[in-house]
């Protein structure tokens, strides 16, 4: 089924997309996904394990390849894009935030940030200063010097917002960012991500949980990768 | 601000992330790059400590070999060719410019007569001996570093009134029972009778003197008919071998030099590189081995390194690193250590051979280039080390990486 953006100019624009792995026996992952993102939304994608919701986000993020359909980036047919112009695009337009963090754990908050500049071509003069005002820009103004180890485990995560929003993006993707996080550290997660919503950045989250696909503007469900409605 | 910021990892930004790498376990890397310092610590060292030894051994040959030269007429190429050496041979070397010593020595044809010490014949007791007889010139000890055990030489009038003293080398003495010379000793060959002017202990070149009669040429002369002096040995300054051995036949017989023949030891050169080949073929082999083991500990670790950090190769995937990035990233962390253990082991295999030589009061001698290779030779063992374990990185998939936890 077709479901078209909420509003404004469309950023990302899925068509019949598929994903299957293997062949013998063949699991169909994703199943004809068509999707339009709008700029500025924040839309959740919700289904239970196994439903293809990683898959997805795996092909939003230029990480997977589809085996069928089109995926248009920025009015940029992807598809086409060779490994490393795949690999541009990411270090300049996506940001992730992962469920597991990946955060580098021999390097302090700011480290781990500024990262995030090493292929995206930031310059080098002011990276500390930009991965100081980002880690600010998650309230984490007072950790900046802290190994991933000295850091309860929401506070990880707002570092690995803070690496994802720090190159500017064009589209946020995280995948299950309060899944290792208890419920406390969880909000706190979701309001970040909230005000970088409030920014104008797109997002996209998924997650089995719908209290916290609640937080999103818009929500979708999948289950075996197919895309429904609303919940 | 879309795809159009460049696209590129720098160099600075590189080398940050491989010392950060490295740097993260301290230890790990220390004990990796370890393999390498004993490797080539232990190649720097037998290269140079064989080269010491080897530099040490030509020392002793450049004294004497260096500096001798021996001069002989070949046979006759006809019947009645004059190709003998003239009597006055010494004396015209020794007007040569560059020549210290020179003498001439003859192996005596005594018609197989015995040497003995007893005027009586004891049926009972062997005591005539078949020694060889030698007639020299009197600057044959000076030439040969002749040192005598009691006694004295004898000179240029024995030689021109032929008379009948012999020195005894003292091989010869042993054998003959002539321990002094208190009591006036003789010596017989056959029938003639020779007072034993003194007894030779040591010689440096020309060694069958010690085991020999050695008697003045004149004598042999009027009494055994020498015809012409055998060979004659030249001692030249250092360094004026080549010169001398150039103008020994034109001087000896200006009217026929090529009757003579000169031989030169081998060239100090030469000497000094066979003797160093065989030394160091073993020690390098040795060294070698220890390389390729470090070679293995590098590739061993950087490959659990990629293994372990799987999880941070999808993080740096998904920020936008290449193939190429990862790649070369490992490949510069390996390098490096490579690169590490070699400038150590340059250092440390250098200092071994300064200490040996110290110990042993030898003068250290090293190649130059050999400490400035280590480094290089390190630096390409860690790039080929790394070469597996970094494809092995380049090669992991974004999304399978990031699904391991570390």
């Amino acid at each position: 089924m077709m479901l078209p953006a909420s509003g404004g100019s469309t950023i990302a624009r899925l068509r019949n997309v598929g994903r299957t792995f293997g062949t013998d026996p063949a699991v169909h992952a994703l199943v004809d996904v068509s999707l339009d993102i709008a700029a500025g939304a924040w839309l959740s994608i919700v289904g239970p394990s196994g439903s293809g919701k990683s898959t997805l986000l795996n092909i939003m993020g230029l990480l997977d390849r589809p085996t069928s359909g089109s995926y248009t980036l920025d009015d940029v047919d992807v598809s086409r894009l060779t490994g490393s112009e795949r690999a541009a695009k990411r270090a300049a337009d996506i940001g992730f935030v992962f469920q597991a963090f990946h955060l580098l754990p021999y390097r302090t908050a700011v480290e781990n940030v500024m990262l995030a500049d090493l292929y995206s071509g930031g310059s080098r003069h002011d990276r500390r200063a930009r991965a100081a005002a980002a880690l600010e820009s998650v309230g984490l103004a007072d950790r900046l010097e802290h190994v991933p180890s000295k850091l309860s485990g929401g506070e990880m995560q707002r570092v690995a917002i803070a690496r994802a929003v720090y190159t500017n993006p064009r589209l946020l993707l995280c995948d299950e960012p309060t899944g290792n996080l208890d419920r406390v550290s969880g909000e706190v997660v979701l309001e970040v991500i909230g005000s970088m919503h409030d920014t104008g950045l797109t997002i996209v989250m998924i997650t089995h949980d719908d209290e916290v696909a609640a937080h999103a503007q818009r929500r979708l469900r999948i289950v075996d990768g197919r895309l429904g409605g609303p919940p | 601000m879309t795809g159009r910021r460049r696209h590129r990892l720098s160099f600075i930004d590189l080398a940050g992330e491989v010392l950060a790498g490295l740097l993260a376990r301290p230890g790990r890397t220390a004990l990796t790059v370890l393999g390498t310092v004993i490797g080539l610590a232990a190649l720097v060292a037998t290269v140079g400590l064989s080269q010491t030894a080897g530099n040490r051994i030509v020392g002793r040959f450049d004294e004497l070999a260096a500096t001798e030269i021996r001069i002989s007429s070949r046979p006759p190429a006809s019947e009645g060719e004059d190709t003998s050496i003239p009597w006055d041979a010494p004396a015209r070397m020794q007007s040569l410019n560059g020549v210290v010593t020179a003498a001439s020595v003859s192996t005596v044809d005594t018609g197989g007569a015995l040497v003995s010490t007893s005027p009586v014949r004891d049926p009972a007791r062997r005591t005539d001996l078949n020694l060889s007889v030698l007639a020299a010139s009197p600057t044959l000890f000076d030439t040969v570093h002749a040192r005598l055990l009691v006694g004295r030489y004898f000179d240029e009038q024995h030689s021109r009134r032929a008379e009948r003293v012999a020195l005894l080398g003292a091989t010869a003495a042993e054998r003959l029972g002539v321990a002094s010379l208190d009591e006036l000793s003789a010596v017989r060959i056959g029938d003639e009778l020779f007072l034993v002017a003194g007894i030779v202990g040591t010689v440096d070149r020309q060694f069958d003197i010690l085991g020999a009669v050695v008697i003045p040429e004149g004598t042999a002369r009027s009494l055994y008919h020498l015809a012409q002096p055998e060979t004659v040995i030249v001692e030249t300054r250092i360094g004026a071998n080549a010169l001398i051995a150039k103008q020994a036949r034109p001087a000896l017989r200006p009217d026929n030099p090529s009757v003579l023949e000169v031989a030169v030891p081998a060239e100090p050169r030469r000497v000094r590189d066979a003797v160093q080949s065989d030394l160091n073929l073993l020690f390098v082999v040795l060294g070698l081995v220890a390389l390729v083991v470090g070679a293995i500990g590098i590739a061993n670790v950087t490959l659990v390194s990629v293994m372990e950090r799987t999880g941070e190769i999808g993080l740096r995937r998904s920020l936008g690193a290449t193939k190429v990035h990862i790649a070369t990233q490992f490949l510069l962390e390996s390098s490096t250590m490579g690169l590490i253990g070699g400038i150590l082991g340059a250092a440390i295999g250098t200092s071994v051979i300064v200490s040996v030589a110290l110990v042993q009061t030898w003068t250290p001698v090293l190649n130059l280039a050999v400490p400035f290779a280590a480094p290089v030779v390190g630096a390409l063992i860690g790039l080929l080390a790394g070469l597996f374990p970094a494809l092995r990185a380049a090669s992991l998939e974004p999304v399978e990486a990031l699904r391991s936890t570390t």
